[in-house]
C-alpha cells in the first residue's frame, strides 16, 4: 500500500514550503559541495590529550586517527568521501538472475467466475479452489479470509481499530460491504464423497463479532501432500470505496473479493489473521484462472494476462490466468482510457480516467526507468504483463495499492509539475511487486519486511531516477524522499518498536513513520554509510534467496549479516527490534595558538627558565564528538580551518566519544560531524556543529532570503 | 445629483483645508504666469499629464522603507532563530539550502515546539502593514498629485495632514472592498466547485475540475477589477478631496467610461510586476553561491525588484490619478455643468525635463457637490 500518512506529509510539507520559499536556490551539489583548496597543514598531526591545556581537556575521549591525507588534492576535493570499508563478502549464486527458481511451488490453484452487477455493486463468484499441504503436518482445518466483511458493520476489528483520524480508510463507508458464502464443498470428503463445510464454519470467534477470518472444519485429515479440492458459491456486496476497494459510481476496484485460503506455514500452522486496518496479506502461492464477466461498456483491468476475451449477450467476458503469485485483483469502470507499452518485455498496461492523459504519460515514463532498474537490483520480473490503474479522484482511496501484477497509482490529473509524488507512488507500489508478491512475506505480522523495504526501494529508485529534489524540486526548493522519510521517522523512534506486527502499532502516524519511513531510514543509511554496492548486493542476495519464499525477519538479517557482516546485521536488528537510535553531537572545539613552552629547562648544563611565551606561528586545537543511543554508525567529522579548507576523519561509532586533534598552520574554525547527510538516523542535526566561540558562518543567504520574501508578504498584504 | 449636499460637503472641506496648502478649486482661477508668489510653502494641484510616479521618487523610496521595516520586524522571529542555530556552523547556513533539505526538513521539525512563538510579531505586522499601509499610499498618491509652487515635490510633512485626512476614507473602502472581494471569490469556489462536482459524471474530474477553475478564474478577474476600482476610488479621494462615498461614484464613473483601457493599464503593469518577481526566483535560484559575496549582489538585485514593483504599482495609481480627473472633466463637460470637484483644475503643469512657467496661488474654495448621479 502507498506510504500515505507518511509520504503525503512530507510532501505536503515540502509543498508549504515551496510555496513559501518561492525563490529559495538550488544547492550545489553534494560532489560540489563548497570546499577549501588550501593546502592541508604540513604539520598536520594528531596530539593526544596532555597536550591539550588542562582547562579544555576532556574527558577519557579516545583520539581519533590521523587526519585524511595532508595533500593539496585531498585538500582541494575534501568531500564526500568514499563509502566506510567492509570487508568483501564471499560470493554467492544470488549475486545473479541465474540463480532463479523459473516458478514458484504451488500450493493452490484458484479457478473462478466472476459476475458484476455495476448497477447494485455486487459480484456473484463462484469457483473452485484445488490446495495442497505443504507443510509437515495434516491438517484438519481451514481458515479462510473473506476480507470484504471488513466493511461490513462497525464491529469488524478494521472499522473499530483506533487509527486516528484522518488516517487512510478512517471513514466509514456510505454503503456497507460485505462477502457471502454459501457453498463451500469438500470433493474429496469422508469415503470419497462431497461434503459440505460451510454450514459447519465458525465465521467468528464467540467473543468477536468480526467476519473477516472464518474457520472451517474438515470432516477428516488431509495428509502432508495431499490435494484437495473446495467447490464454492459466493455473493459480494461492494463498499463505496473505503481502501483498496470497493465502488465509485461506476468505477469499481476489486480487491479481497473471494473467500481466500491463509496461508499454511511450513509447520503445520495457518498463518491468519483477522483484516487490521493497517495490515495486508499473507497467503500462498498458486495460480489464478479468473473469468470476468462484466457489461460490454465497461473496460477491464487484473492481474495477469488475459488468454480469452469476448463479447457475448452484451457482456464482456475475459478470462485472465497468471501462475506463481498469491492474490488476484480487478477493475471494471465504463470511463477507463487505455494506454500501453512494452517495457523490458513487460507488456505494461495503463489504465487513466478521462482527462489524466498526463499524468498517465509520467507514470508510463516512471515505469520505463523502473523495471529495468529494479531487475537489475532485484532480480528479474518474471511475468509478461503489468497493469497500471490510476483511479479517479473522487475514488483516491482506491490510488496506491498493490496486487500481483496489478496495481493502482494515484493523484490529481494536473501532477502537479516539481512533484514528485505521482512518480513515488508509481514506484513504490511497483516495488511491492517483489516486496510482497515475489519475496512473499506476512505482511500482518512483520509489516516491515514489505512496506518497510519497499519504502527503500522506493526511495532509492527515486533518487536513482533524479536527485537532489527525488520528491520535490519546485521553485528552487529541493526536497529528496530519504530526507523527508529520515526527519519524519525520528520523530517515532521512542515511540514503538519498528518491527511488531501492524495491529499492535497504537497509532496510524507511528506506523507510518517505523515501518514505512524508520526502515527505510535505516537502510538508506546504510546504502550511504557502507556504499551502494554493499547495501545494493546485499538487497538483491536476499531478494533472489527468497524469490516465492516467505522469508521471515530472521532470513532478512541473515541475508545482511552475509553480504554486509555482523556488525551490520546488529545495527539494523537493534534499530528494527530494539529501538536503536543514534545522535552525533559535536560538543565542543577549541582553538589556540601554539607558543613556547614556559617553564625551567637544563640546556646544556644550564637552566633556563622560560618567562614569556615566544608564539611558533602554528595552531592546536581538537574537536570532541560524543554519541548518544544505542547504535554505532561510522561517521565523518569534519574539521573547518581558516579560509575554510576541510580535512576529515572517520570515527567508527565505537565508545561514547572521540576526540579528534588538530595541528596546523591555519585556526581551527570549527568541527561538522557527518557533514554528508549519510546518517540519517542522525536524531538531530541542529548539535551536529560547533565552531570556535561560536563563532560561525552566520546566516547571510538566510537573512537575505527571508527579508525579501516578507517584503515581498508586505507587498502582498499592503493596500 | 449626488446624494451628498453641497452643505455638506463645504463644510466638510472647510474644515480639513490646512493652511499651509492652497486648493486651485477651478481650473479658470489659475494664473500660469507671474513670479512664484509663496514657493515651496504652498501646494497646487499637478495637471493632469503631470501627475507621473517619476514625479514622487522620495515617496516611493519611503513607501520601500516602510514596508522593508515591516518585513524586517516580520522576519525577525525566524532570522533570530536560524541565526541561533546555523549561525555558529562553520558554513553557516550553507547546509539549510543544500539540496535534498535534510538539515532544512530537520530544522523545522526541531523548531517545532517553539513556532507558536515565532508566528505571533511576523501575523501582527502583516496586519499592520495591511491598515497603516494606507498612509505611505496615501503619502504617495499625494506627491503624485501635489506640488508646490516653485515645482518641487511636496514635501511629506506638507502631504502629512492630507494623508491623514484621506486615512478613514480609504480605511472605509478597503474594508468594504475587501469584504465584497472575499465574498465574490467565495461564490466563485463556490460556484466553481458545484461545476466542478457537477459536471463530473458527463464530463469526467479533469474536464469538470478545468470548467470549474475557468469559473473561479473568472470570480478572480472580477476581483481583480473591484481592486481596480478601489484604487481609482483612492485616486479620486485624492485628487478631489472628497469622502468615501464621493470617490467610489467618480470611481465608477471613470471605469464605466473606459474599462478596457483602466483595466489594462492596470493589467499590464501587474504582469510587469509578476515578471520581476519571476525574474528575481530565477535568478536566486540560479544563484548556488553561499558567499558573502555572492549575496550581496543578490540582495541588490532582490531590493531592486521591490523598489521597481512599488514603482510599477506607483505608475498605476499615477495612471488612475489621470484618469479621474480626465473621467470627471469629460462628465462635467458633456453635462455642461460648471461645478467642479475641488480639483478640477488643470493643474500645475510639470513636466519632468524642461521647467515650467510659475503659478500663482488661489484662494481656497468649498468644494460643489460632483455633478453625478
Amino acid at each position: 500500500m502507498r506510504p500515505l500518512p507518511l509520504t503525503l506529509t512530507a510532501a505536503s510539507l515540502a509543498l508549504l514550503v515551496a510555496s513559501a520559499l518561492a525563490a529559495v536556490p538550488s544547492p550545489p551539489s553534494p560532489g560540489a559541495a563548497p570546499s577549501s583548496t588550501a593546502p592541508l597543514p604540513a604539520a598536520a598531526q594528531p596530539t593526544t590529550a596532555a597536550d591539550l591545556p588542562a582547562t579544555a581537556r576532556p574527558s577519557t575521549a579516545p583520539v581519533a586517527p590521523p587526519l585524511a591525507p595532508a595533500s593539496p588534492a585531498a585538500a582541494s576535493t575534501a568531500v564526500p568521501s568514499g563509502p566506510f570499508p567492509l570487508p568483501a563478502p564471499p560470493p554467492s549464486p544470488y549475486d545473479s538472475d541465474s540463480s532463479l527458481p523459473a516458478h514458484a511451488d504451488k500450493v493452490v490453484e484458484y479457478t473462478l467466475n466472476a459476475k458484476l452487477d455495476p448497477v447494485a455493486h455486487t459480484v456473484h463468484g463462484e469457483g473452485t479452489i484445488r490446495f495442497r499441504n505443504a507443510s509437515s503436518q495434516p491438517v484438519r482445518e481451514l481458515w479462510m479470509h473473506l476480507y470484504l466483511n471488513a466493511f461490513k458493520n462497525e464491529r469488524s476489528v478494521f472499522l473499530r481499530e483506533p487509527v486516528g483520524r484522518g488516517s487512510r480508510g478512517s471513514t466509514l463507508p456510505t454503503t456497507w460491504g460485505h462477502i457471502d458464502v454459501h457453498k463451500l464443498t469438500l470433493r474429496e470428503g469422508p469415503q470419497n464423497a462431497p461434503a459440505e463445510l460451510w454450514p459447519g464454519a465458525e465465521l467468528h470467534r464467540p467473543d468477536d463479532a468480526d467476519e473477516t477470518d472464518a474457520r472451517v472444519p474438515l470432516p477428516r485429515d488431509v495428509a502432508p501432500g495431499e490435494t484437495i479440492t473446495l467447490d464454492m458459491t459466493w455473493d459480494d456486496k461492494l463498499p463505496s470505496i473505503v481502501e483498496r476497494t470497493g465502488f465509485d459510481e461506476s468505477f469499481h476496484l476489486v480487491g479481497q473479493w473471494f473467500p481466500k485460503l491463509a496461508r499454511l506455514e511450513p509447520s503445520g500452522k495457518w498463518g491468519h489473521f483477522p483484516f487490521h486496518h493497517l495490515a495486508e496479506f499473507y497467503a500462498d502461492y498458486g495460480t489464478f484462472d479468473v473469468t470476468l464477466d462484466v457489461p460490454e461498456s465497461y473496460i477491464l483491468g487484473a492481474s495477469g494476462p488475459a488468454v480469452e476475451a469476448k463479447i457475448e449477450n452484451g457482456r464482456r467476458i475475459k478470462r485472465h490466468v497468471q501462475g506463481d503469485i498469491h492474490d488476484f485483483a480487478w477493475t471494471a469502470w465504463d470511463k477507463w482510457q487505455t494506454a500501453s507499452e512494452t517495457i523490458e518485455g513487460v507488456a505494461v498496461s495503463m489504465l487513466y480516467p478521462p482527462g489524466f492523459r498526463v499524468v498517465a504519460l509520467r507514470e508510463l515514463s516512471a515505469m520505463r526507468f523502473t523495471l529495468k532498474h529494479f531487475n537489475t537490483l532485484y532480480g528479474r520480473y518474471p511475468y509478461p504483463t503489468l497493469t497500471m490503474a490510476h483511479p479517479p479522484q473522487s475514488a483516491d482511496e482506491a490510488g496506491g495499492m498493490e496486487y500481483p501484477t496489478f496495481i493502482t497509482t494515484g493523484g490529481p490529473w494536473f501532477g502537479p509539475p516539481g512533484v514528485f509524488a505521482v512518480e513515488l507512488v508509481t514506484i513504490h507500489e511497483y516495488g511491492h511487486q517483489y516486496f510482497y508478491g515475489l519475496v512473499g512475506t506476512d505482511e500482518s505480522t512483520y509489516p516491515f519486511l514489505d512496506e518497510g523495504m519497499n519504502s527503500y526501494a522506493t526511495q532509492e529508485g527515486l533518487e536513482a531516477l533524479r536527485s537532489p529534489g527525488s520528491i520535490v524540486d519546485l521553485a528552487g526548493l529541493s526536497v529528496s524522499d530519504p530526507e523527508a522519510e529520515a526527519v519524519a521517522s525520528n520523530q517515532a523512534v521512542h515511540n514503538e518498536v519498528v518491527a511488531q506486527p501492524a495491529g499492535s502499532f497504537t497509532d496510524g502516524a507511528d506506523y507510518g513513520r517505523l515501518v514505512y519511513a524508520r526502515t527505510s531510514t535505516i537502510m538508506e543509511t546504510m546504502r550511504r554509510v557502507y556504499g551502494d554496492e554493499a547495501v545494493a548486493r546485499a538487497m538483491g542476495r536476499y531478494t533472489r534467496k527468497y524469490r516465492f519464499q516467505h522469508p521471515t525477519p530472521d532470513d532478512f538479517l541473515a541475508s545482511m549479516e552475509e553480504a554486509l557482516g555482523p556488525k551490520v546485521r546488529e545495527t539494523i536488528r537493534k534499530a528494527l527490534f530494539d529501538r536503536g537510535w543514534v545522535d552525533y553531537v559535536v560538543t565542543a572545539v577549541q582553538d589556540t595558538e601554539t607558543a613556547d613552552a614556559l617553564g625551567e629547562f637544563d640546556v646544556n648544563g644550564k637552566r633556563d627558565t622560560v618567562t614569556t611565551a615566544t608564539k611558533t606561528g602554528g595552531h592546536q586545537g581538537w574537536a570532541l564528538v560524543t554519541r548518544r543511543g544505542t547504535l554505532n554508525i561510522p561517521v565523518e567529522i569534519e574539521l573547518t580551518l581558516e579560509g575554510g579548507t576541510t580535512q576529515r576523519t572517520v570515527w567508527d561509532g565505537e565508545g561514547d566519544s572521540i576526540r579528534v586533534p588538530y595541528t596546523g598552520t591555519l585556526a581551527l574554525k570549527g568541527a561538522v560531524v557527518d557533514p554528508d547527510d549519510k546518517v540519517l538516523l542522525d536524531q538531530r542535526r541542529t548539535n551536529n556543529f560547533k565552531s570556535v566561540g561560536d563563532r560561525g558562518g552566520g546566516a547571510p543567504r538566510t537573512k537575505e532570503r527571508l527579508l525579501y520574501w516578507a517584503q515581498l508578504m508586505m507587498q502582498a498584504v499592503s493596500p | 445629483m449626488s446624494g451628498l449636499g453641497n452643505t455638506t460637503m463645504a463644510t466638510a472641506m472647510t474644515t480639513t483645508t490646512t493652511t499651509t496648502t492652497t486648493e486651485t478649486a477651478d481650473h479658470d482661477t489659475v494664473t500660469t504666469t507671474g513670479a512664484i508668489a509663496r514657493g515651496d510653502a504652498e501646494l497646487v494641484l499637478l495637471s493632469n499629464d503631470s501627475m507621473r510616479a517619476r514625479r514622487a521618487p522620495l515617496a516611493i523610496l519611503w513607501m520601500w522603507g516602510f514596508q522593508s521595516l515591516l518585513a524586517m520586524l516580520a522576519a525577525w522571529p525566524l532570522i533570530s532563530f536560524v541565526s541561533q542555530t546555523y549561525g555558529a556552523h562553520p558554513r553557516g547556513d550553507a547546509p539549510l539550502w543544500r539540496g535534498g533539505a535534510h538539515a532544512l526538513l530537520d530544522l523545522l521539525d526541531y523548531s517545532a515546539p517553539t513556532r507558536g512563538t515565532l508566528t505571533p510579531l511576523p501575523m501582527l505586522m502583516f496586519a499592520v502593514a495591511a491598515v497603516l499601509g494606507l498612509v505611505p499610499l496615501a503619502l504617495l498618491l499625494g506627491q503624485m498629485t501635489y506640488a508646490t509652487r516653485s515645482k518641487r515635490p511636496a514635501r511629506f510633512v506638507q502631504l502629512m495632514p492630507r494623508a491623514l485626512r484621506a486615512f478613514t476614507p480609504m480605511l472605509v473602502l478597503f474594508a468594504l472592498t475587501s469584504v465584497v472581494e472575499l465574498v465574490v471569490l467565495g461564490i466563485g469556489f463556490a460556484i466553481g466547485g458545484g461545476i466542478a462536482s457537477g459536471m463530473h459524471a458527463s464530463l469526467g474530474e479533469a474536464r469538470a475540475s478545468q470548467y470549474g477553475a475557468i469559473v473561479e478564474l473568472l470570480f478572480a478577474a472580477v476581483v481583480s477589477v473591484i481592486g481596480v476600482w478601489q484604487d481609482l476610488a483612492r485616486a479620486a479621494i485624492f485628487r478631489f478631496n472628497v469622502g468615501a462615498k464621493q470617490a467610489a461614484r467618480l470611481a465608477w464613473n471613470t471605469l464605466r467610461r473606459g474599462p478596457v483601457m483602466v483595466y489594462w493599464s492596470w493589467a499590464w503593469r501587474a504582469v510587469a510586476m509578476l515578471a520581476l518577481l519571476i525574474l528575481g526566483s530565477v535568478v536566486a535560484e540560479k544563484s548556488k553561491s553561499t558567499a558573502t559575496g555572492a549575496i550581496l549582489p543578490l540582495f541588490a538585485l532582490h531590493q531592486g525588484i521591490i523598489v521597481g514593483r512599488i514603482a510599477f504599482r506607483a505608475s498605476w495609481l499615477a495612471k488612475a490619478l489621470r484618469s479621474v480627473d480626465l473621467a470627471h472633466r469629460v462628465v462635467r463637460k458633456a453635462r455642461g455643468s460648471s461645478r467642479s470637484l475641488g480639483g478640477g483644475n488643470p493643474g500645475l503643469d510639470v513636466p519632468a525635463s524642461t521647467p515650467t512657467p510659475p503659478t500663482t496661488a488661489v484662494t481656497p474654495k468649498p468644494f460643489p457637490a460632483p455633478p453625478l448621479t
